[in-house]
């Protein structure tokens, strides 16, 4: 048994965890301050950071490897590549959140500031920073939760026969695995377990301060009803923590609308900040540009042919996949809706289910996949000969999104105003027709602005799953086709050059598939399902 | 001629056998004010409700032995300061709450449950976003046994009566406040229920459309193709509640029990600037000021 070390590097991998959220907010206070004061900063950087959030993380893992690995190399490389997936994993999600708040700061505070003379730092401050708080606090533990489920694979990974590993309690988990080691196993799950419940707890002590104390910001809020719709909104606010972004996007409509005319005009400090960030962030993109370049030089030709030839499998591939996370999503879809709505109209269980679904949710799968799969493999083999694997991936996928359907349901339950909910009572309306009618197209929008994250965190699951060598033993959790199982052998066999190959044509994919899908689902659910607007008041 | 109301309920014996002491303004003869018990249509008796203790605070009761009865074709209001439990009293008749002590009854059966019997239309007015006019109004409907287009006739002959023939298929942001208003009315209406419940149905709408509702409302519901009995109205809006109620239920103190029923008999259309109208204005003004008691 190995106490210290586990105690040790579970602080190493929650101080790695919380210092790059901590970046994040930074960046994303820097990079929100640039965008609402310069226009041309803005038509760039909101779509990219849109784009980026739909982007599953692990698609970026083969480019991010190459970059920091076998560019940089060293234990620097590796703890660097932990990070930029950790950091990947919550920064996008943040910097929206910051420039939603910013964005939607009141024009009158905006203009008290100008009037002051406040100057970009005391503005900064004094008004744009506290607003985003409870935004911000409130996405708090998502990012948490997103963060941590990659720390089994972004501490420690492989690529032909490096094993490259920076120290975290996600190194030691895969250790104790490989070694067979349980009694250090479970001692580590058991540290990621208190980490994950001090860490709940004291988020959502965190963010129901954060909103008392800077809420302007509580559109959300929907006026108390006596009887059961009372206690729902009650739930809500003892729960209220992660709110998420999802009322942030609602509202970017209106955010767009409040758009403060004529940006101020911006002062010494102001030039100096932009075009510092400026010059951060097109280093960062020459770096990543000038590795992807030289991925590409050091290709020889006779390689390009075969990835040429390896296209139309490789979508194949990404077929399988899609087909497999969407399986995944329609699943959670369909437990959440059923889980949302009973907890919802049964508050007395809600009060003690939020708490666990909470905390089971922040706790990384991957972690305790190995000893789940050691536990039932000998079963399901039997029972599913064909199957087993499938149903593993399945059951991994679904652990990692079915927190975000079911939150983002779970909230959009919450926002039906109790008007709606007598109305449905008093018009004795069915089950059925109570999901049709009003349920579903009120937690519509909620659900299509989770659904990036959702979609993410499937991938994740899936990816994850499809290949995973010696999960068990010298058992190796392989599935017949897949993307991300094409990645997974790729770069074990050492084979970056077709694992990048296949990430760029999946963010290819993805961007497009965001662009056309995401978008117009999402201006479907802003014009047309927005609860809020149903209760007319004031 | 002066109103005079009665102040007879604090200490009221039992409920069956009390008269209620009605105050009169009209030439309202002694066999009116007689509550007839074969026309009560709803009828709640020694209401009693408590907000359950939530951590930190401890059970709030809200009010206490209320006694209302409504009787066919009547528009009983209830008046009372803020956070009296107007709405809550409005939620047990309905069904939607339960009280913690006695009960309520429609045509003599208790009410456990909301059903379209009794219907509530909202302060905040409660329209569906991605429905338009005539679906929301449909919505009543669903439960009904009734067919598509019979569902569609109905809907629609609803909305023409409330004056939004034109806008059926209108989704509610593209409609005013007053015209969503209504579109909650013609869905109550639609439902076919024996009891309206209104919870200050006027108070979020702008002062011209809430008067131009307010003129409608009552040959509104009481039409006669309604089905409806009885209509219960919540307000603290005292013009409005002697313009429309033909009696009224005067609430206050903490926890807040009847302390006044008030008979208003003028003409209607009523006159706003009338003298009777005034000082039964003035008469339950002075109910509000009295000082709280506490049973
Ligand atoms: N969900 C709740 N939990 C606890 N107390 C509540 C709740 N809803 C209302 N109350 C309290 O119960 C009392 C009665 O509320 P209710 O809404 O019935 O009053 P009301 O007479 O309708 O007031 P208003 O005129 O402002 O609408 C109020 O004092 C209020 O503070
Ligand atoms: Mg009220």
């Amino acid at each position: 048994m190995e106490p210290v070390l586990v105690v040790l590097a579970t602080l190493a991998t929650l101080g790695r965890v919380w210092l790059l959220i901590g970046l994040s907010i930074l960046s994303g206070w820097a990079l929100a301050f640039l965008s609402i004061r310069s226009r041309a900063f803005e038509t760039v950087y909101v779509p990219l950071v849109n784009a980026f959030e739909s982007i599953p993380v692990i698609a970026f893992l083969p480019i991010v490897l190459v970059v920091f690995v076998s560019r940089l190399g060293g234990p620097l490389g590796s703890e660097l590549a932990a990070d930029f997936l950790v950091f990947d994993a919550v920064a996008w999600n943040v910097w929206i959140g910051a420039y939603q708040s910013f964005k939607t700061v009141p024009e009158h505070l905006g203009e008290v500031a100008e009037n002051y003379n406040f100057g970009v730092v005391r503005t900064l401050w004094n008004l744009f920073i506290p607003h985003s708080i409870p935004r911000i606090t409130s996405n708090l533990f998502s990012s948490f939760a997103d963060a941590l489920f990659y720390i089994s694979v972004s501490e420690v990974f492989t690529i032909g026969l490096h094993t490259y590993s920076t120290f975290g309690i996600g190194t030691l988990i895969v250790m104790f695995t490989a070694n067979g080691d349980i009694s250090d196993l479970i001692l580590a799950l058991t540290a990621i377990g208190v980490a994950v419940i001090l860490t709940t707890l004291a988020l959502t002590r965190l963010s129901r301060k954060a909103v008392a104390r800077y809420g302007l910001d509580t559109r959300g809020d929907i006026t108390t009803r006596p009887g059961p719709a009372n206690a729902r909104s009650r739930w809500l606010r003892a729960f209220g923590g992660p709110r998420r972004r999802i009322s942030a996007r609602l509202t970017r409509t209106a955010a767009e609308r409040d758009l403060r005319t004529g940006a101020p005009t911006p002062t010494k400090t102001g030039m100096l900040v932009k075009w510092g960030v400026y010059a951060i962030l097109l280093g960062i993109a020459a770096y990543i540009l000038y590795g992807a370049a030289q991925l590409i030089v050091s290709v020889p030709g006779t390689e390009w042919n075969s990835l040429f030839a390896q296209t139309p499998f490789l979508l194949l591939s990404m077929g399988a996949d899609y087909l497999r996370v969407f399986a995944v999503a329609g699943a959670a879809l369909a437990v959440s809706i059923t889980l949302g709505y009973y907890l919802a109209t049964h508050p007395r269980a809600n009060e003690f289910v939020a708490p666990v679904v909470q905390t089971v949710a922040a706790y990384p799968a991957p972690t305790y996949f190995p000893l789940f799969v050691g536990a039932t493999i000998g079963f399901l083999v039997v029972a599913f000969p064909f199957g087993y694997v499938e149903l593993y991936v399945f059951i991994l996928g679904f652990l990692a999104c079915f927190y975000y359907v079911f939150f983002d349901f779970w909230i959009g339950v919450q926002a039906i105003p109790s008007e709606f909910w007598e109305v449905m009572e008093n018009h004795e309306l069915t089950f059925r027709q109570r999901m049709r009618r009003v349920i579903l197209p009120a937690t519509f929008p909620y659900l299509i602005t989770g659904i990036s994250s959702t979609i993410n965190s499937a991938w994740a699951g899936i990816a994850i799953g499809e290949f995973w060598p010696n999960i068990v033993g010298n058992r190796t959790l392989v599935v017949q086709i897949g993307m991300m199982k094409f990645i997974g052998e790729n770069l074990a066999a050492g084979n970056v050059a077709s694992a990048a190959w296949v990430s760029l044509l999946f963010a290819v994919v993805v961007v497009i598939y965001g662009l056309f899908f995401t978008r117009n689902l999402m201006d479907l659910a802003r014009r047309r399902y927005v609860v809020e607007e149903g209760v007319y008041a004031g | 001629m002066a109103a005079v109301g009665g102040r007879g309920s604090q200490s009221q014996p039992e409920p069956r056998s009390r008269t209620p002491t009605l105050g009169t303004t009209g030439a309202l003869s002694a066999e009116t004010l007689e509550i007839n018990r074969a026309a009560i249509e709803l009828e709640c008796t020694r209401l009693s409700y408590s907000y359950p203790a939530i951590k930190g605070s401890p059970a709030k009761p809200v009010f206490h032995g209320i006694d209302i009865k409504v009787c066919k074709n009547e528009l009983v209001a209830i008046v009372g300061p803020t956070g009296a439990g107007k709405s809550t009293i409005l939620r047990c008749l309905g069904g939607f709450v339960h009280p913690n002590e006695g009960h309520v009854y429609l045509h003599g059966q208790e009410v456990l449950r909301p059903s379209s019997k009794i219907v509530l239309i909202h302060q905040s007015i409660a329209t569906f976003p991605w429905m338009t006019a005539l679906d929301n109004v449909k919505l009543a409907l669903t439960c009904k046994k009734v067919d598509e287009k019979e569902a569609e006739r109905t809907a629609a002959a609803m909305l023409d009566l409330v004056g939004l023939g034109a806008n059926k298929s209108s989704y509610p942001k593209e409609l005013s406040g007053g015209m969503r208003q209504k579109v909650a009315v013609a869905r109550a209406l639609a439902a076919s229920p024996s009891i309206l419940l209104m919870d200050e149905p006027f108070v979020h709408l702008d002062e011209i459309a809430a008067e131009e509702l307010r003129r409608e409302i009552h040959s509104l519901v009481f039409n006669p193709e309604s089905t409806l009995d009885a209509v219960v109205l919540v307000s603290h809006n005292l013009t409005e509640v002697v313009e429309l109620a033909d009696r009224v239920y005067v609430m206050n103190g903490s926890p807040a029990t009847v302390i006044d029923e008030f008979g208003i008999d003028l003409p209607r259309p009523r006159a706003l600037r009338d003298s009777s109208f005034l000082l039964s204005v003035d008469h339950l003004m002075g109910d509000l000021n009295t000082p709280k008691t506490k049973p």
